[in-house]
């Protein structure tokens, strides 16, 4: 397990402070950041619609 | 070639800053001249005379330009100089072989200027978003070919051991987008497939132009200029993951959206809806990652007057717009929104939001960060630069608010059954405003011009700073940051490789086998039997190269949909087989004028020389360029057709046509007119004056102001326009020779039209415009004041259709319609020669054997009241005398059964041409009887009639 790992279970800001890496010829910084939960709950919905959808439609309602 | 690999601070001699800002100056000119193409082309949706008749210069030769431009000269060339800045920043070594960007920016201007000079003079291979010919690709390719090998080189030789995401989205966009140009400029034009494979693979190309070229390499602006112009942190390394691979894993697959209920599978339409969706996965990524990127410094952003801050203001701008653009994208993918407001302005509004509002913008964002560090000079004046961005925040936002509008409303219209062209009139104040909105947007780009030439010129000394380090937060070497989804070689490999082949795997080869399997035949709508759809002739052929030549295309689109009453609006729903011989495909994704896909036969072909002529002539309201160079004079001085011309309408008079004649049996000109239509005298005066608006509106082109059927267009018309002063109308059911028809009757054949003359349908106007315009027709001759109209007859009931009675018929048809009709129906007979209507013009004795809707066949149907009707009464103002005192009714319906059974005979040589197998024979002629004659429909018809043997007769009958 590295240092990511370690901080993962740690609330979103520490991980903030913890993990910032930095691309030196660009002085282009780089949170390791996190993904938002609501984005989370987000993705699932969004991926469980897709399935419903692709199975209900995947041949034309009668007309 | 200058060379100067200086640098203000912490990377010397790691970028070409002339080279670059070549690049960007270049880009201010493709920014100020394509967006500008865009301005004139919405100027001509409210003057279509705008610019001229000049060919190189109308709508359909303009359009490309502009769309082109925008995405590969207005968006493309400042991405491209742009590499030459991010890559070596983000790579930590100069861009390999450095010296080939001179060659590649001379390549890139050369592609657009050939490219736009090309499809300006017509030379346009027929496929959207991708019509260059092949010598303006051929450049785009090498040079993009190029720049990918730099790119390639300088990542895998990079001496920074981080991975950033921008250098991910540059990466896969390059990758992408060599494998999409291989897919759009040799396999969709040159490799052998039918039109409905060809649509699929065009979907996919167009969606990878936007999902795999510009949004890529857009996100690749935003990620690299959003913490550089903010001097913050990325804000999320998890959210770039997400954002990256969602993109990468949905975006191959939604290109069918683009053509939602056409013939496509179905199910593959599905899968493009769904993943179109699950882009607002990425699209939220990007969008929490670059407003979290923006956190804790929006007052230095907004409240700045730096280069950089308006970097920073146009990123952000760039990523709302993405937010909103996007989200419009995805969700007008779903099936009821599609049904709404496809074809319309809504999809303009995305599109617009998308490359203009998200990309374009972002890479303005860009260059106001980059032109300082590359001239060595501070922006001359903010305040230049906050007019441009207001002017862009205003110009934008008012187009594309007002194209979503707009494209709901005519879309609703639409669904509720208005006449297309009443669509497009009410969509004119709408493109005032977008016009308006689009000069708004680009006199703010005139400023940066202006702003970015004076900072070049009279700007004082730049010196870049420092790039900052944070006080709050310790920074590691980013290589300490790598994992296995961010490598290279996963990007390379999984993403732009793999995601990309799967997609036109399961998107374009699975479906197409599909397609290729299915599209020999389409379904004959008349019988319902499987026929073969026949190929172009050689003139047709010319005329289709003519159609895309034009850019017809770019406004009409050529596929009806079973949805929003298009089949009642334009006919039968399209079938796959009808496109076996499409390559390119027209289905297009437009319609500024109505589908296509049904207008062959539906006009004569005088009436479509009129129009191409001067269309506002039969079409006041119409918005379609003139097309003078497809005419020239005769030795009379009569402007005619040139042979482009001829082949063109020759096009289009076969569009539609493969599934048989279906229009004998369309519903919406097959009809009963009921007393309703009859107006009383109370209504009149409230009528006459809906009427002359509507005769004004559409008639007046060809019937002239006075009513005297002189009006512009008739000089183009082999059937001369009624002359409504006579009070005199072919078709009544009123007894009596010229005898003056009722109100239904007029109703009937202004509905229906009379197939094969220049006089349209009017179905699709609201029937009280139809009620009113015939008082008002009536009002140009005192007929109708000083004689009565007469009760129509009433029609005996039609006797059983027996090879007897059909015999019978014969001999009548003999004795009394020969002459002129000829000894087989064709319009031939001795007499026909020389005939003429009251007027003096030459008058040409129906052919019953043709299809509806050509030229010298029936004009108002083969079915059994109306024939009959027709042989009691005569025909108003033509040769053609009533029978009704010289027939028994009796001897009248055997001559009207030997009428019809010599077009179904006819009907049944054309199915048996298109391969109707002998098995199919005996249905297929049961139901042409059925149509036609209400006594075979109650099955009052001999089986010797219907077993009649088929068999292929040189001009003879079955």
């Amino acid at each position: 397990m590295n240092s990511q790992d370690d901080n993962r279970n740690q609330p979103p800001e520490k991980q903030e402070e913890a993990e910032v890496f930095i691309y030196k010829d660009s002085g282009i910084r780089e949170k390791h950041g996190y993904v938002p939960v609501w984005l989370w709950a987000v993705v699932i919905a969004l991926i469980a619609w897709g399935a419903y959808y692709t199975v209900k439609y995947w041949t034309p309602p009668p007309s | 070639m200058p060379d100067n690999h200086t640098d203000e601070n912490s990377a010397p001699s790691l970028i070409n800053r002339p080279l670059i800002k070549s690049w960007l100056t270049w880009s201010l000119v493709w920014l100020t001249i394509f967006p500008l193409i865009g301005l004139l082309v919405s100027i001509k949706f409210n003057f279509p005379t705008f610019l001229g008749d000049t060919s190189w210069l109308t709508f359909g030769r303009l359009r490309p330009v502009h769309v082109n431009g925008v995405i590969f000269g207005a968006f493309s060339t400042p991405l491209l100089g742009m590499l030459y800045y991010m890559i070596p920043r983000l790579c930590g070594r100069p861009m390999a072989a450095e010296k080939l960007g001179w060659w590649a920016l001379w390549g890139w201007n050369s592609f657009l200027v050939v490219g736009s000079l090309s499809l300006m003079a017509g030379y346009n291979i027929g496929f959207e978003a991708d019509e260059y010919p092949w010598l303006p690709s051929l450049l785009r390719f090498v040079v993009l070919g190029v720049i990918t090998c730099q790119v390639m080189v300088t990542v895998f030789k990079r001496e920074e051991k981080g991975f950033y995401v921008a250098l991910w989205y540059i990466m896969a966009a390059l990758v992408w987008t060599i494998l999409n140009l291989i897919l759009g400029n040799i396999i969709l034009p040159y490799m052998p497939m039918s039109g409905i494979t060809n649509t699929m693979l065009h979907g996919l190309f167009i969606h990878y132009v936007v999902g795999l070229w510009i949004t890529p390499a857009g996100l690749a602006i935003l990620y690299y200029f959003m913490p550089t112009a903010t001097k913050n942190a990325l804000f999320s390394h998890r959210l770039s993951l997400l954002g990256f691979w969602t993109i990468a894993l949905f975006y191959p697959f939604v290109g069918l959206h683009h053509y939602l209920f056409s013939p496509i599978p179905y199910a593959h339409q599905t899968i493009s809806i769904m993943t179109s969706m699950m882009l607002i996965i990425p699209v939220w990524a990007v969008v929490t990652n670059m407003f979290g990127t923006a956190k804790g410094r929006w007052g230095e952003i907004l409240g700045g007057n730096t280069a950089d801050n308006y970097a920073a203001k146009f990123v952000l701008l760039a990523t709302f717009y993405y937010l909103m653009g996007c989200f419009q994208g995805s969700t007008e993918a779903l099936r009821r929104m599609q049904e709404l407001t496809h074809f319309t302005d809504f999809v303009i509004g995305h599109s617009h939001a998308t490359v203009f509002g998200t990309f374009v913008i972002g890479a303005m964002g860009g260059m106001y960060y980059l032109w300082p560090r590359v001239t060595g000079r501070q922006l001359w004046s903010p305040k230049l630069a906050s007019w441009h961005i207001w002017l862009i925040i205003s110009g934008a936002t008012l187009m594309f608010v007002g194209l979503a509008v707009q494209g709901f409303i005519q879309g609703s219209m639409l669904e509720y059954g208005a006449n297309f062209v009443d669509t497009v009139k009410e969509m004119k104040p709408w493109w005032a405003t977008r016009t308006l909105a689009g000069a708004t947007m680009d006199i703010g780009i005139l400023l940066m011009v202006i702003n970015f030439y004076c900072t070049a010129r009279y700007g004082k000394p730049f010196e870049e700073p420092a790039a900052e380090t944070s006080k709050r937060l310790e920074a590691r070497p980013a290589g300490e940051n790598v994992d296995w989804l961010s490598q290279p070689s996963a990007v390379f490999i999984v993403a732009g490789l793999g995601f990309f082949a799967a997609a036109v795997f399961v998107q374009g080869v699975i479906p197409g086998l599909k397609i290729e399997a299915s599209s020999k035949n389409v379904q004959d709508i008349a019988t319902g039997e499987a026929i073969h759809p026949s190929n172009y002739t050689p003139l047709e052929q010319r005329g289709r190269h003519v159609y895309i030549r034009e850019g017809c295309w770019y406004c009409h689109s050529q596929y009806v949909r079973a949805v929003t009453g298009e089949t009642v609006r334009w006919g039968p729903v399209a079938q796959a087989g009808e496109y076996e011989y499409d390559q390119p495909q027209m289905l297009s994704t437009r319609r500024i004028g109505p589908d296509l896909s049904r207008v062959g036969l539906k006009y004569a072909d005088g009436w479509h020389e009129a129009h191409h002529w001067n269309p506002r002539m039969v079409v006041p309201d119409s918005i379609m360029p003139r097309f003078t160079w497809l005419y020239t004079k005769d030795k009379d001085g009569n402007i005619v057709s040139t042979d482009d011309g001829k082949a063109l309408d020759a096009y289009l008079q076969k569009l539609g046509t493969d599934i048989g004649d279906w229009r004998e049996t369309f519903a919406s000109t097959r009809l009963v007119a009921g007393e309703a239509t009859q107006a009383t005298p109370a209504d009149k005066s409230e009528l006459l004056a809906l009427g002359k608006k509507v005769y004004t509106r559409r008639c007046i082109g060809c019937h002239g102001v006075n009513g005297d059927g002189k009006g512009p267009s008739a000089a183009f018309f082999k059937t001369k326009p009624r002359d409504f002063t006579s009070g005199i109308f072919k078709f009544h059911s009123t007894p009596g020779a010229d005898a003056l028809p009722t109100d239904q009757d007029l109703f009937i054949t202004i509905s229906h039209g009379l197939w094969g003359t220049p006089m349209p349908p009017w179905y699709s106007i609201p029937s009280t415009q139809r009620i009113a315009v015939i008082q008002y027709i009536k009002s140009f001759s005192k007929r109708w004041q000083t004689e009565k109209v007469e009760q129509p007859i009433t029609l005996p009931p039609e006797p059983a259709i027996t090879a007897k009675a059909l015999a019978h018929g014969h001999k009548l048809f003999a004795d009394n319609c020969a002459v002129c009709h000829g000894d087989q129906g064709h319009g031939n007979g001795v007499a026909a020669a020389g005939l003429t209507d009251t007027w003096g013009n030459p008058e040409t004795p129906a052919n019953y054997t043709l299809p509806a809707g050509s030229f010298g066949g029936v004009k108002l149907g083969h079915d059994s009241p109306h024939l009959y009707n027709t042989v009691h009464n005569g025909i108003g103002g033509s040769p053609m005398p009533p029978f009704g005192d010289i027939l028994k009714p009796d001897e009248m319906w055997d001559t009207v059964h030997f009428i019809q059974s010599l077009r179904i005979n006819a009907h049944m040589q054309e199915l048996k041409k298109a391969g109707l197998p002998d098995s199919g024979s005996e249905k297929a002629r049961r139901k042409l009887w059925q149509d036609i004659s209400p006594a075979a429909e109650d099955g009052h018809i001999d089986t010797t009639v219907i077993n009649l043997p088929l068999k292929l007769a040189k001009g003879g009958q079955g």
